[in-house]
């Protein structure tokens, strides 16, 4: 027995060390599917005053978290990981506890995750900040979208606020039909102008002709500087990221709530599909890696050689929430560049989701890229290259009996033919 | 001859009139070794006005060309100063035959070789 004792304890302490290693991998295999929404308001009355909104949310069969702006217990990040997939900001008016600051949620933009923010009037700096950085520049604190003309007449509680506004043309195809036809209310919003630098915002409402921004707590626009209003005026714009993380830009948050979807179609449909756009459920493209060979070659090849007869496919499929499918874009290009591009060429379509193109690699040796770089509003971006070096032609490729020198190939044959004729008489005449 | 003055400094109308008559004492033989050199300078001078008008572009071309027709007009009248008569050199008519024929083909040869 005293020899069994330490056999048991080590057997023992052994067991708990693989219980203790098999426990997180089976933890963590049961979870997170892309699926983590973090909602934050301003008070507790938005969760009820919008809970259309975070139920439609939910259906979609997302894990929904709702908090305060201002709690100190949420946090985005923990050390390396991102403890949600995708953030919904519904005010924007307090200031955001230590875990949610405004450059957490930027970093948590630019590390590829989904960003839905909806505003008030009354926006606070670090809201406005954010939203600076992603490219909607914001009106003074208490500025909202006046239309004298064009408002509903319903909703509107005497200053003309509730704005009607519908779907940027740029973005049609983006939205679904009936959102596209109907108008859209947007209540105490704050207008913002996007920057023609800022390539990556597309502004999807914006004012009519007679809509202009007026001060807090007047109706009289902005002066001192140029009023913004018209088509300028923007109320919500998309942002598509260059690493495909999307985010939206409401300038109304009332647009979102739950008097106004159930009374106005275009609300309802605005607010479901903005979600889905936002939440990658819609138009996302993925392109394989570009495959390049020699017109019935073997397969990219490590080399090609000036004037060689190439052909190049790429794959791209669509994707939905559910299921992916090929892709039917019809000015797909592919570019072969060396510092610029040397041919541009617009690729066609094979019908499983394969593009393809045949080109004559140009008389210019050098290192060159096939790149694709395929940028359309409502669409994740496409940037795919493959680098491919071009030799010039070796000393044997040169083309050998040109036509301009015939006249003296034709002269040393003469001769020949000539001498062989007076040799032949030298010998046989008598 | 011409005693009177004339616009040329020689009598050019004789001069013609007596090769005339001396050149029909000229053998065939020697007749086609003429007309072969004389074909084959012609042949070089119209590859020169080409290549004056088009460019002398593949040079190696060219300058085989020109050489090959050179080189053959002047093999061709070595041959037939060796051959005519009025010769003090002890080579026979058939030696300077097979002398040409050997020059020909190495020139021939170099031609070819350098014209591609």
């Amino acid at each position: 027995m005293s020899l069994d004792k330490p056999f048991h304890i080590v057997g023992l302490f052994l067991l708990l060390v693989v219980v203790a290693l098999i426990h997180p991998i089976a933890g963590a295999s049961a979870g997170s599917d892309n699926k983590k929404v973090l909602v934050l308001v301003d008070d507790h009355t938005t969760t009820k005053t919008h809970s259309t909104f975070l139920d439609t949310i939910k259906r979609k069969g997302y894990d929904v978290t709702v908090s305060l702006a201002t709690s100190d217990e949420v946090q985005l990040q923990d050390v390396e990981t991102w403890l949600f997939d995708k953030l919904v900001v519904l005010g924007g008016q307090s200031k955001y506890g230590p875990g949610i600051t405004a450059r957490k949620q930027l970093e948590f933009f630019e590390a590829g995750h989904d960003l839905y923010v909806a505003v008030t009037p009354s926006a606070g700096s670090s809201t406005r900040a954010l939203l600076g950085r992603l490219g909607a520049d914001i009106e003074d604190s208490g500025s909202t979208v006046v239309d004298h003309f064009k408002y509903n007449a319903k909703i509107d509680e005497g200053g003309h606020t509730a704005v009607l506004t519908s779907i940027d043309d740029t973005l049609s195809g983006t939205f679904t039909p009936s959102t596209e036809q109907h108008d859209i209310i947007c209540p105490r919003s704050i207008g913002f102008s996007i920057s023609p630098e800022a390539y990556m915002t597309m502004g999807v409402l914006h004012g009519s002709p007679t809509a202009y921004s007026a001060q807090k707590d007047s109706t009289a626009a902005g002066t001192g500087k140029t009023a913004l209003g018209g088509y300028n005026l923007k109320l919500a714009a998309l942002v598509q990221g260059r690493n495909n993380a999307r985010a939206a830009v409401l300038g109304s948050l009332d647009m979102l709530s739950n008097s106004l979807i159930k009374s106005s179609k275009g609300n309802a449909g605005f607010a479901i599909d903005s979600l889905s756009w936002v939440f990658q459920e819609r138009h996302v493209l993925h392109a394989s890696a570009i495959r390049h060979r020699l017109v019935d070659g073997p397969w990219n090849p490590p080399l090609y050689r000036i004037k060689d007869d190439v052909e190049v496919f790429v794959d791209i499929e669509e994707c939905n929430s559910s299921r992916c499918q090929p892709f039917d874009g019809k000015d797909v290009q592919v570019e072969f560049v060396m510092l610029d591009p040397y041919i541009r060429k617009t690729l066609t379509h094979l019908g499983n989701g394969t593009f393809t193109a045949q080109v004559k690699v140009p008389d210019v040796y050098g290192v060159f890229k096939w790149v694709i770089d395929y940028k359309r509003p409502g669409y994740s971006w496409i940037y795919e290259s493959e680098t491919v070096p071009v030799r010039p032609f070796r000393h044997y490729e040169y083309s050998r009996f040109l036509s301009q020198a015939f006249p003296y190939y034709g002269s040393v044959m003469a001769m020949v033919v000539g001498f062989l004729f007076t040799g032949a008489f030298f010998l046989y005449s008598t | 001859m011409g005693q009177t003055s004339r616009p040329l400094g020689f009598p050019l109308q004789e001069i013609i009139s007596t090769f005339a008559t001396k050149y029909k004492a000229v053998p065939p033989r020697l007749r086609v070794l003429d007309i072969f050199a004389c074909c084959a300078l012609a042949t070089a001078i119209l590859q020169f006005i080409y290549s004056l008008i088009v460019g002398s572009f593949p040079f190696n071309a060219f300058l085989s060309g020109i050489f090959c027709c050179a080189g053959t007009a002047v093999l061709t009248i070595c041959l037939r100063l060796q051959i005519s008569e009025g010769q003090t050199s002890s080579k026979t008519p058939e030696r300077a035959f097979v002398d040409y024929v050997l020059a020909m083909s190495t020139l021939f040869l170099a031609v070819w070789c350098y014209i591609g």
